[in-house]
Parts: C-alpha cells; sequence; structure tokens
C-alpha cells in the first residue's frame, strides 16, 4: 500500500504551524499536521481551547497572551488541513527521489527547467522550483501504532522547550521548570505547594510568578541569576525593544505587581543549589555577600528557551552557533527553507523569537511552499510577505535587548561544581566530562562515547548544550566549532514491534 | 507538589497510583496526577535516586512510569484514565520479559 | 606537538579500536607512541560496533584466520585483566558461548555444514559446537518465536562492551605515555631516512614509524607507503532498546543484551557508499527479525538507531602489511576490531615493535591483492565489485556481523 500522498506535511500545531497551516490551505495545499499534544497551540497558548471553553475564569489568570491563541486555533480546526493530534514524529526521511526510483509518477512531473532560485537565494539553502515528488517521509506514532506519510514538503515548526539549568541538586523531586507550572495551570487548574520558590533568568520567571500571584499564590522569593552586567550590556539595545508591542512595559507591570505584593527579588545571585533528601527541601544562594537558605517544597527554574532542534539535526540540516542565544539554530534563508531541499523551519524552532514573530514566520514558509509548487507567483508571494516581514522586524525588535538582558551567565550554563549532574538520564557528573575534555576529546560524540552522557532516553535533549559549552569552555574553543551530538532517528522512542509493522513506503 | 485552585471539580478520573486511589480533572495526564499527590515516578537504575516529573512536555523522560503493565511511559505524555493503574518504577523494568532460564 | 618532545618511535594514524588496541601493545613493548587522530564528527566504525567477540564462523577455508581468531578470544581475558589493572575500567567481558539461530531446515542444514567445516579445517586444534534442536533451544533461551528451528552454538563466542573497551585501551594508552594528537585527518606521508612525516591541517608529525589504522582512510593513506589497502564501506544498521533487567544470556549473530541492559537488534549489510544514515526500510527489518527471534521483544522502545561503516576488504580477512618499499610503515585493517582486539595487543603489536609482523600472519599481507602499486601511491588494481545487499541472517559466513 503506498502511502498516503500530501503537499505540505506541518510537525508542530503552535502558532508557526498554524499559521502556516492556515496560508498553506488559503492556497488549497493538501496539508496535513501533526502535533503530539491533543489540541492545537503548542506550548503558549497549551489548552487554550479548554480554558475557554470550560474555564474561562483562568484566562485572567493566565493573561491576555495567552487568551490570543483561542481565535487562532479556532480558524485552524476550520481551514480544512488534516489535523492529527496525539502523533509524535520519530523520523523525517528524505527518499531516493522519485523520478530516480522510477514510482511515484501521480505526483512527480519530471521537468526539464533548469533550478530556479528566488530572491533571497542562499546557495547553501536549496529551492527548486519545480514538481518535486512526495518523496520526503514522515514517519509518526500514534495511539494506533506507527505510521508512514509521503509529502513534497515538510515544515518543522516544533518550537523550543526550556534550556537546562545544571544546578547542584536540579534532579530532585519537586523541582521543575517553570513552563511545567503553567502546564499544571492551563491543562489542570493546578498550582504549586508553597513555600514556592523561582530561581533563573528570562522573561517567563517574572510571567509565572504573576500569574500564580494571581491564583493566589505568594512566592517566597523570586531569584534572578542575571548578573548585572547584563543590564549595562542590553541597556545598549533597548532603543528597538522600546518601540516593539508592549515587551518592555508588560515586563515592568509584572515587576510592580511582585514588588507590591512583597515577594522578594534576588537580582545577580550567584552559587544557587538545591538541597533535600529525597525531595527538594532549600535553595541555597549568594546575594551581594551573604548567604541565603530558604525553605521550599517546590522549586521552578528558567533561563530561558531554546530550539526543539531533534527533528531538524536528524536530518543533518546545516546549523550555526548563536554566540548570544547560546544555543545552535539551523541555516535558513528568510524564508525558512534550509540546507535540505523541500524541509523548512519555522517559528522558535528556528531561533527563538516568540510567539507573534512564530506566526510571522509559519506565513512565510508556507508562501514559499505554495510558490515553490507554483501554486502562486513570484509577485503575489512577495506582495503577500511585505506585511509580513514588517510585523516580523517589529517583533524581533525586542529580541537583542531581551536576548543580552536575560543571557544565562556561563557558570549557570556550565556548572562549575564537578559533582552536579549534567546528563540526568546517565548520571554523569560535570567532574567527569571535564577531565576528558581536558584530555582532548576531540568533541561530543567521542565524549558521548566515553562516558554515555547522552545515552539515555532523553536523547541528549537535557545536557547537550551544557556538554557542548563545557568543552568550548575546557578546551578554549568556540562552540559552533566544537560541535553538538549526532542526533539520529528515532528522536522519540517508538517499540519494536511498531517499526517492525512499519510499511516499508516503496511499495506501488 | 501541586494542589487544584477549585475544591469542587465537575468532571474527573479516578486511577491508582502504586495501588492507591487517585482523582483528578478529566482531560490532564497521569504527570498531573503524580503531582498532586507529590510521589515519584522512578528510582534511576545507576544510584537509586528519585525522580518526579520536571518539564511536564514531554522533552525530558523523567517521568517514566509502568502503566498498565507496560514500563517506560512518559507519564506526561499519557491521557489520565478512569481504572489506568500506575506503578512507579525502581531499577530496571522487567515488564512483559519472560522469566529467566536456568544457565547451565 | 612540543618541538621540545622527541619524536614518536611509532605513530598510530587512527584512534579506533584498531589504532588505540596498536597503541596500547606498542606502548607494553616500551615504545614512544604517538596517537594521531582526526574531528569529533567524522566516519568512526568503532563508535557503531555490535561489541561481540565473534569465534563461530570466522574463517571458513582459511584455517589461519580461524586460529588467530580462537586465540584472540582466548587470550580476551587476560586483556580485560590487563586494561582494568591499569585504568580500572571493567570492559564486561561475557564468554557463555553463542548461538546462531535457523529459522527453516535449509537453513539449519547449511549451518550444519558450516560447523562440521569448521571443525575439519580446525584439525588438531579442535572446534566444539553442538547443534541445537527446538528442544534443547528452549531449556537454555526462554521466550523464542515459534519460527526458530534450530541453532548452532560454540562455547566460544561472548560479548563486552565496545564503548568502555575503545576508552580503556586509550586511558591504558595515555597512562603508558602514549600521546594523543587528535582534530584532523592525515592527508599526505612523506617517507625520508630515518623516518616518516604525517601531515594534516593541524601541522605535522615526525616518526621513525607509522601505522595505518585509519579504517576505511586506509584506502588513501596505504598507497603512500606503498600499500594497496582496497577497503570498502560496508553499512550496518543497528537498533537498540530500553535497559530492561537482563533477559538474554547469549549473544547470537543478530541481538544481543548489553550489561547497561538495552538489547541491540542487527543486522544489515549494504552499499551504501559514504553515507551512514539511517532508514527504516533497514530497521523495520532488522525489528521484523528481531520479533520472529524473541516476539517479547515487540513491546521493547527502540531509544537509539545507528549505523555504521564496517571496513571491508574484497575477502574479508584483515591486512596485516609491512610496506616493503617503505620499510617502518605497517598497515592495519579488520573489521573485527573488538574480536581482534587481544591478538592486536598481545601478538601483532608486540611483533611490529620488535621490526616485523609475526609469520603467521603472511596471509594477510596486501600481496594478495595482486595489485601492483606505482610510487604515486594509486594502486593499478580496480575497485572491488561489491556483493548485491543481502538480507539479514544470509550472507557469507566468513564475513560476520560481529566485530
Amino acid at each position: 500500500m503506498k502511502p498516503e500522498q500530501f503537499d505540505l506535511a506541518i510537525i508542530g500545531a503552535g502558532p508557526a504551524g498554524m499559521a502556516a497551516a492556515l496560508e498553506a490551505r488559503r492556497q488549497r495545499l493538501r496539508t496535513v499536521v501533526l502535533d503530539e499534544q491533543f489540541q492545537p497551540g503548542g506550548q503558549i497558548w497549551r489548552n487554550v481551547e479548554a480554558v475557554t471553553t470550560r474555564r474561562p475564569q483562568d484566562l485572567f489568570l493566565l493573561g491576555p497572551d495567552y487568551a490570543d491563541g483561542y481565535p487562532i486555533a479556532q480558524r485552524f480546526r476550520t481551514c480544512g488541513a488534516d489535523y492529527r493530534p496525539g502523533a509524535r514524529v520519530w523520523q523525517i526521511e528524505i527518499m531516493p527521489t522519485a523520478r530516480q526510483a522510477g514510482a511515484g509518477a501521480s505526483m512527480a512531473m519530471p521537468s526539464s527547467e533548469a533550478l530556479d532560485t528566488g530572491p533571497d537565494d542562499d546557495p547553501q539553502v536549496h529551492v527548486e522550483r519545480r514538481r518535486t515528488g512526495a518523496d520526503r517521509h514522515v514517519c509518526y506514532t500514534d495511539a494506533r501504532g506507527a505510521h508512514r506519510i509521503a509529502t513534497r514538503h515538510v515544515l518543522i515548526a516544533t518550537g523550543a522547550f526550556e534550556r537546562p539549568m545544571p544546578v547542584p541538586g536540579w534532579t530532585l523531586p519537586g523541582v521543575l521548570t517553570c513552563g511545567a507550572a503553567q502546564v499544571m495551570l492551563k491543562t489542570a487548574g493546578m498550582v504549586p505547594r508553597t513555600p514556592l520558590v523561582l530561581a533563573g533568568a528570562g522573561p517567563l520567571v517574572l510571567l509565572v510568578a504573576a500569574q500564580l500571584l494571581r491564583a493566589g499564590v505568594k512566592p517566597a522569593a523570586v531569584i534572578e541569576t542575571v548578573p548585572a552586567a547584563n543590564y549595562l550590556r542590553a541597556l545598549a539595545r533597548i532603543g528597538p525593544a522600546l518601540l516593539a508591542p508592549g515587551y518592555i512595559s508588560k515586563g515592568l507591570s509584572m515587576i510592580g505587581a511582585l514588588r507590591r505584593a512583597g515577594v522578594p527579588r534576588f537580582i545577580g545571585a550567584l552559587d544557587l543549589r538545591l538541597e533535600g533528601a529525597g525531595r527538594v527541601e532549600s535553595v541555597l544562594f549568594r546575594h551581594r555577600g551573604t548567604e541565603h537558605r530558604l525553605r521550599a517544597e517546590t522549586v521552578l527554574l528558567h533561563q530561558g528557551v531554546v530550539p526543539n532542534a531533534s527533528l531538524w539535526q536528524s536530518l543533518g540540516v546545516d546549523q550555526t552557533w548563536d554566540a548570544v542565544q547560546c544555543c545552535f539554530r539551523p541555516g535558513v534563508d528568510a524564508w525558512g527553507n534550509s540546507s535540505v531541499a523541500g524541509l523548512l523551519v519555522a517559528g522558535d524552532s528556528a531561533g527563538i523569537g516568540g510567539a507573534e514573530a512564530a506566526l510571522c514566520a509559519g506565513e512565510l514558509a508556507a508562501l514559499s511552499i505554495a510558490w515553490q509548487q507554483r501554486r502562486i507567483g513570484t509577485e503575489e508571494r512577495d506582495r503577500r510577505a511585505k506585511t509580513v516581514r514588517r510585523a516580523l522586524r517589529a517583533h524581533w525588535s525586542a529580541r537583542p535587548f531581551l536576548d543580552r538582558l536575560y543571557r544565562p551567565p556561563q557558570a549557570m550554563r556550565v556548572p562549575p561544581g564537578d559533582d552536579t549532574i549534567v546528563c540526568r538520564c546517565e548520571e554523569v557528573r560535570a567532574g567527569e566530562l571535564r577531565e576528558l575534555a581536558a584530555r582532548a576529546v576531540p568533541g561530543p560524540n567521542q565524549m558521548k562515547a566515553f562516558s554515555r552522557c547522552g545515552m539515555g532516553p532523553c536523547q541528549g535533549r537535557l545536557c547537550g548544550l551544557t556538554v557542548t559549552e563545557l568543552i568550548a569552555q575546557t578546551q578554549r574553543r568556540d562552540p559552533g566549532e566544537v560541535g553538538y551530538y549526532r542526533v539520529r532517528p528515532p528522536i522519540v522512542p517508538v517499540t519494536v514491534g511498531e517499526m517492525a509493522a512499519l510499511q516499508s513506503g516503496d511499495e506501488r | 507538589m501541586f494542589r487544584s485552585l477549585r475544591d469542587e471539580i465537575l468532571l474527573t478520573v479516578t486511577l491508582t497510583v502504586d495501588g492507591e486511589p487517585c482523582t483528578v480533572p478529566v482531560d490532564v495526564s497521569v504527570a498531573v496526577a503524580l503531582l498532586q499527590r507529590g510521589s515519584i515516578a522512578r528510582t534511576t537504575a545507576r544510584s537509586g535516586s528519585a525522580r518526579a516529573p520536571y518539564c511536564m512536555m514531554g522533552v525530558c523522560f523523567e517521568c517514566l512510569v509502568e502503566i498498565d503493565g507496560v514500563s517506560n511511559r512518559q507519564a506526561c505524555m499519557v491521557m489520565a484514565e478512569d481504572g489506568m493503574a500506575v506503578r512507579s518504577q525502581h531499577g530496571l523494568p522487567a515488564g512483559l520479559l519472560p522469566a529467566p532460564a536456568e544457565l547451565p | 606537538m612540543n618541538p621540545a618532545e622527541r619524536d614518536p618511535d611509532f605513530a598510530v594514524v587512527g584512534g579506533g579500536l584498531v589504532g588505540w588496541a596498536m597503541a596500547f601493545g606498542l606502548a607494553r613493548a616500551g615504545r614512544r607512541v604517538a596517537v594521531v587522530d582526526e574531528g569529533d564528527f567524522a566516519l568512526r566504525a568503532s563508535r557503531g560496533n555490535f561489541g561481540q567477540v565473534w569465534v563461530q564462523d570466522k574463517g571458513p577455508g582459511v584455517p589461519a584466520y580461524q586460529r588467530l581468531t580462537r586465540d584472540s578470544a582466548r587470550q580476551w581475558k587476560d586483556l580485560e585483566r590487563d586494561l582494568a589493572g591499569i585504568t580500572g575500567i571493567v570492559t564486561g567481558l561475557q564468554q557463555p558461548g553463542g548461538l546462531a539461530f535457523c529459522f527453516d531446515e535449509a537453513a539449519l542444514e547449511a549451518r550444519t555444514r558450516l560447523m562440521r567445516r569448521m571443525q575439519d579445517e580446525a584439525g588438531d586444534f579442535g572446534f566444539e559446537f553442538q547443534m541445537l534442536n527446538r528442544g534443547e533451544l528452549d531449556r537454555r533461551v526462554p521466550g523464542l518465536g515459534p519460527k526458530v528451528i534450530g541453532a548452532s552454538y560454540t562455547p566460544y563466542d561472548g560479548q563486552v562492551n565496545p564503548l568502555r573497551l575503545l576508552r580503556a585501551l586509550y586511558e591504558a594508552s595515555i597512562k603508558l605515555g602514549v600521546r594523543y594528537l587528535p582534530g584532523a585527518a592525515v592527508d599526505s606521508i612523506d617517507a625520508a631516512r630515518g623516518g616518516f612525516t604525517l601531515h594534516s591541517a593541524g601541522g605535522r608529525v615526525q616518526a621513525g614509524n607509522i601505522l595505518l589504522a585509519a579504517g576505511l582512510g586506509n584506502r588513501t593513506l596505504a598507497p603512500m607507503v606503498g600499500v594497496d589497502c582496497p577497503v570498502r564501506p560496508v553499512r550496518g544498521q543497528i537498533l537498540v532498546t530500553e535497559k530492561v533487567q537482563p533477559v538474554l544470556h547469549y549473544p547470537s549473530t543478530d541481538l544481543r543484551q548489553t550489561d547497561e541492559g538495552g538489547l541491540l537488534l542487527g543486522s544489515s549489510q549494504e552499499d551504501a557508499g559514504l553515507d551512514d544514515g539511517v532508514t527504516t526500510r533497514n530497521a523495520a527489518a532488522i525489528a521484523r527479525r528481531a520479533v520472529d527471534t524473541f516476539p517479547f521483544i515487540a513491546g521493547l522502545r527502540i531509544v537509539r538507531s545507528w549505523a555504521a561503516l564496517r571496513v571491508m576488504t574484497p575477502d574479508g580477512l584483515p591486512v596485516y602489511a609491512a610496506s616493503e618499499a617503505f620499510p617502518g610503515a605497517y598497515v592495519v585493517s579488520c573489521h573485527s576490531g573488538v574480536t581482534l582486539a587481544a591478538a592486536h595487543v598481545f601478538d601483532v603489536a608486540p611483533g611490529i615493535a620488535c621490526g616485523g609482523l609475526p609469520a603467521n600472519l603472511s596471509y594477510c599481507s596486501a600481496s594478495r591483492f595482486g595489485a601492483s602499486v606505482r610510487a604515486s601511491g594509486v594502486p593499478a588494481s580496480g575497485v572491488p565489485t561489491p556483493p548485491s545487499p543481502q538480507k539479514p541472517g544470509a550472507r557469507e559466513a566468513h564475513v560476520s556481523q560481529s566485530a
């Protein structure tokens, strides 16, 4: 049996994915959207449909940015895309081209046209304007088992997750990310038990603290690990940020709310550690020379988000190190086309920009795909893109400021203590990794082979960036030159039985 | 670790965690039940350290539990259902393995 | 390298299982050694290894190779003991014997014939094997699927943790003073009176003798010292499952359980050039074979999958070559870097340290490829015809999946 054929497969139903679907459907592309959650919205608008329809009183707690997700989700539901929730994509395969295999004739119309690249073309990026076959296969698993679909283009819109925050004790029960607390609030209407401490850096720390305050939970403290130097560096970029829609004023109002409620903020905290027997009991840190110890039953950590990159990394997409955001980003052109033909990346999984920027990026990606599949001409594509790009620039204008203000200090990205766990899954500590790095291990893959760091179920998601930067720091190399783990599919677990039953995809 | 904002919830499901009944709202993940109870998900194979849900979005793989006899399931990615049997995992799972043979 | 340090006696090119075993062996024999290695993101067969110490079907028709394999397997526990003593790292060697499952009568008959041939060719050295029927198998191996009708068993086979082996060889070598120079692949070699110079993007390394253990890289490097090493890549894919309690006690040709608890499922053989990507087609075939063997495996999750490029000579036998045109240059290549590690450390390297390869390895010389080598370093022989891709399990017996 031939796999189902599509013009476009979108992976992720967050802001970028939904916006891309809306535009793709406007162009009548046969579109499938695969998302691992059970409602659209991604993480930022997680569960927004259920909250809006069944617990509207919680919309006040979560704030207007969250409520904005509902109308978009509704339009997404009715746009005619084949939306498949509960679908976890574990591999994208670029098949030998339909032309070479002599198969897939219904989709492929081999053309003798020369390669036709558009404006903004980047020699490393492959954009081909011809009728390609549906020779990109996407393998995913849902409750019924493993499936394979075939598509002409793939858009990866897998968003972001919170970067690791390797402090002593971060693996203790009761320690979660700020995002996890939001998931509890959005999906279950639940809040952390007190005493509650939030720690880290980034707008989400303030946002979650403010949301919980509104819900009647008063944090014992907000510990900010942003060093004073960041404020100075960020101020140089504050100009454009002041013009950006509301970013600065939102931040200031959250800070004001915390102050009015009497929540202590410790800015520039150092030496953060978590202690407890079997679960977290205390938070320790140093602030202005004084040692503090706070009791805590729940601790929420956050120091920014990083692209959820596994899927595009598993395809060998060219990547570069972003020295400000301290993460790897795919090499994409102004539309999101990557170095792998037929594969685009949009939204936070291409580089952190936030929900509004992701909406724009999704729309641009779909415009490019529609153009590549010859549904619209160059003039119309560029005319439509103009307004989107203007909005995108506005949403990006606060990023240089925010990125520099909240850039985690090196000691929070590479733990100085030898006992601190770096690889949570395999329990590998910083000291062992530093010792290997000091003895000239060439990179993260050899490090992984020697120490098992990165071989656990999370496949290096929570240790990869730490390991890259640890090697870079120890060996005095650039993180981009050090590189990252070789990411291989399946990028989420699939059972041997499901794999055995997977149709091979080349039957006719 | 977590508590509900409301005292009364209209629609709920009841599952068991390590044999004890646990009631949570409909349409939440199994990890929500763990956090509501303050339970751990597992102890690690290497050092026996306790682990509990951390990211709640399927990225960290800390919340691995046995659900209805199948081990190593991410609690945060499985929806809680009435009658589900959730068990914390300690050491390596045996799951549905055959019994060990007698070695010569 | 620090110019103040003396040049090494031996520069080993290649930081994989073969390179490090040779370096360790040379250092044990008192030589000053440096290992020159490429960067991190490279085709490295040692990181994509099944981890078997496999004997039972190695070398039909070539008794000397059968003997080499048996000797190495016999000495393996000495290797583990030595490495543990120097580094504290235990490589996890288990040698309970190994099984090759058969799924139909024809395969069972072919396997029986192969075992008898191995026994005949072993001669006085002896070769013990048993052909087990289903009833006998069930007593030793719980959970077999209905399609398995029998298996061959020999007591010589085993398994080890190949990554720990690599690390132990590396650590032991460093402890014995071997210098590690990673970061750039060697791209040319000069021979001059009294020594060799290796050139790479990272600089130059000079040594009195060199040993090329660069895997697929030997193909271009060996001719530079007048040796033909026509290795080609054969891709093999492996699936790794989540860790479970010990359930497989015997390694088999396509399946084993690691000491960490995960099951490794193989194997495939393909000509894919230098593409070490994983395909679902291979993965599905491997999965089906594993589930046919042990149905309970169907419920286990695949947490990792990789493909690696085996380094294969046209006849599957190793290359142990001493250059005649450039004395002091040696070329070593094999696809069984784990099984032969003990032989490399205890027999081959000490021989080379004293100025020559052991005589009983003459069948592994490079001259068997029948090529004349021109001074420019490009061999005259053509590219050997690659065999067609084979289904898992149905491959030439002496080209074993294991390494």
